[in-house]
């Protein structure tokens, strides 16, 4: 302190501006320049000093907190995060990837999902999916073990779902044509000869040759259930092994969570409200490293000449969209894929027998909204799971 | 006897006034402010076009079968037209939320709204 007071005051430094500054300096500076100022005034402007050197170590040490306080707002899930989207499997897949983030990683993202969408797709005419459909009731058609592993994974969701979730529903789903420019409700002779070739039971893998074969002429399998999913999962994986640890995907409304936000809190996950118009909310739910799938009647659908809205998700016992007083089911679960499927599962499955299977499966939660705005979650979804929309309302099953 | 109180001279008050200020506009630049605004991000084949929500804007944007129509108005967007059979894109009415969005994907339009989020939004939109 006592150095402090040795040095020469700013005013002396500077020069003298000002009038009220040279009053200041005349009446208080004891410095060469006023040397003929009392010996006593060296207190009064040592004092003085102090304070200035005060009043600006206390400015730096303010500016410095808040130079802090904007490096953790740079840091918010606002901030350093990367949006790349593209146009694929039938929908808009969006990567945003936080933390340092090379071009490379959204190419070989997406390329990943390309190369799965050349392999999967329906509307690919040389993609295995096709290339079995083609050669239904004829031959075995080889495919990539990819193509067979997630083949068998339908096949496993059809048998544990007891066809709610159908490999197989190829054909009924090509006659409704929902989603496409030619959707319109099908004559029912044509529903009754579609449902004879969604048997998925009668879809044989050959592991040892790589083979499919759809035993019925006419038969057709359809990965768009468990496809997207699929391959969210792959494009996470190529995202962590490129060293990135947290990010969104969002394949059309299919969330995959890679890590948590970066400020260490889990991501908040928006679910749809049925009815409303795209994003408003009928809550939200909080997760990391977590998939995040919605299966309702609101995504896909079309309004027959009867009025009447149909949607996607077909029943292959009636031939018909799925209708059992459920809007919606989403599912959080560790892999996309599982998510996927799930919810398209559970939603066919209707409210008891859904909420029975998810409350069976280990690691997933399920949210069940129904037509009648009633909202049911299984246990571990009411942790996670906070609703904001004032039209729905709670409710556990009797 | 010494007071207790530290007594405030000009600079001390100068120091505490910019601290304040700057304190405030760093909370405003982090957490709301211009970054609180809705954006709408719009893309095609070819370019990725941001617009304000808060306009009033009619804003065409080509793609592979034509020219795909967009209105903001009232802080919402939608499609009016586009060249697509079905038009389930015009069909999807107004977006104005976080992570709402729209595509015609005949035409290879997608809209997006984001904005960032004040409390009580979300990251990321399951539908």
């Amino acid at each position: 302190m006592y150095s402090l007071l040795r040095l020469r005051p700013s005013h002396c430094r500077n020069g003298l501006r000002g009038s009220r500054r040279r009053n200041f300096a005349e009446q208080n500076c004891g410095c060469n320049a006023f040397s003929g100022l009392p010996e006593n005034r060296r207190t009064v402007r040592g004092s003085h000093l102090l304070e200035v050197r005060q009043a600006s170590i206390n400015l730096l040490f303010l500016l410095g907190a808040c130079a802090i306080l904007l490096f953790s707002a740079s840091c918010s899930p606002r901030h350093g995060a990367l949006t790349r989207t593209q146009f694929l499997l039938g929908t808009v897949c969006s990567l945003t990837l936080y933390d340092t983030v090379r071009d490379d990683v959204f190419r070989e993202a997406f390329d990943r999902v390309t190369g799965i969408e050349r392999m999967m797709s329906l509307t690919i005419a040389d993609s295995d999916i096709s290339r079995v459909n083609a050669a239904a009731g004829t031959h075995p058609a080889a495919v990539s073990g990819e193509t067979l592993e997630l083949v068998r994974s339908a096949l496993e969701f059809s048998r544990l779902s007891g066809g709610a979730f159908n490999a197989a529903v190829g054909p009924l789903a090509a006659l409704w044509g929902i989603g496409t420019d030619h959707a319109a409700v099908p004559a029912r002779e044509d529903i009754a000869a579609a449902l004879l070739r969604t048997d998925y039971t009668k879809v044989s893998l050959d592991t040892a040759a790589g083979t499919i074969f759809l035993q019925e002429q006419g038969m057709a399998l359809d990965l768009g259930a468990i496809a997207k999913g699929y391959a969210a999962d792959e494009a996470a994986r190529v995202i962590r092994e490129a060293g990135i640890k947290r990010g969104i995907i969002d394949f059309g409304g299919n969330i995959l969570l890679i890590g948590a936000r970066p400020d260490g809190k889990p991501w908040r996950v928006g679910v749809q409200s049925p009815g409303a118009p795209r994003g408003e909310f009928l809550g939200v739910l909080t997760a990391s490293d977590a998939a995040v799938v919605s299966s309702g009647v609101y995504e896909r659908f079309f309004t027959g000449e009867d009025g009447q809205p149909y949607h996607h998700i077909l029943d292959t016992a009636t031939g018909f969209p799925v209708r059992n007083g459920l809007a919606s089911v989403t599912v959080v679960t560790g892999s996309s894929r599982t998510a996927d499927a799930l919810s398209t599962t559970l939603f066919a499955l209707g409210l008891q027998a859904g909420m029975k299977l998810a409350e069976e499966t280990e690691g997933v939660q399920a949210l069940f909204v129904t037509d009648d705005k009633k909202v049911y979650a299984t246990s571990g979804m009411l942790a996670i799971f906070r609703l904001t929309d004032g039209e729905y309302t709670m409710d556990t099953l009797k | 006897m010494e007071s207790r109180y530290v007594r405030l001279k000009a600079l001390d008050r100068l120091a505490a006034g910019l601290s304040a200020a700057v304190t405030v506009f760093f909370f405003w630049f982090a957490y709301g402010g211009a970054d609180g605004r809705a954006l709408l991000y719009i893309q095609n084949e070819s370019q990725s076009l941001v617009y304000p929500l808060s306009g009033d804007l009619d804003i065409p944007v080509s793609g592979p079968l034509g020219v795909t129509r967009i209105v903001i108005r009232g802080g919402a967007a939608a499609v009016t037209d586009s060249p697509c059979r079905d038009k389930l894109c015009v069909s999807m009415g107004h977006i104005s939320g976080r992570g709402g969005w729209i595509a015609c994907l005949p035409n290879r339009v997608f809209l997006k709204v984001d904005q960032d989020s004040p409390a009580g939004d979300a990251d990321a939109a399951a539908y």
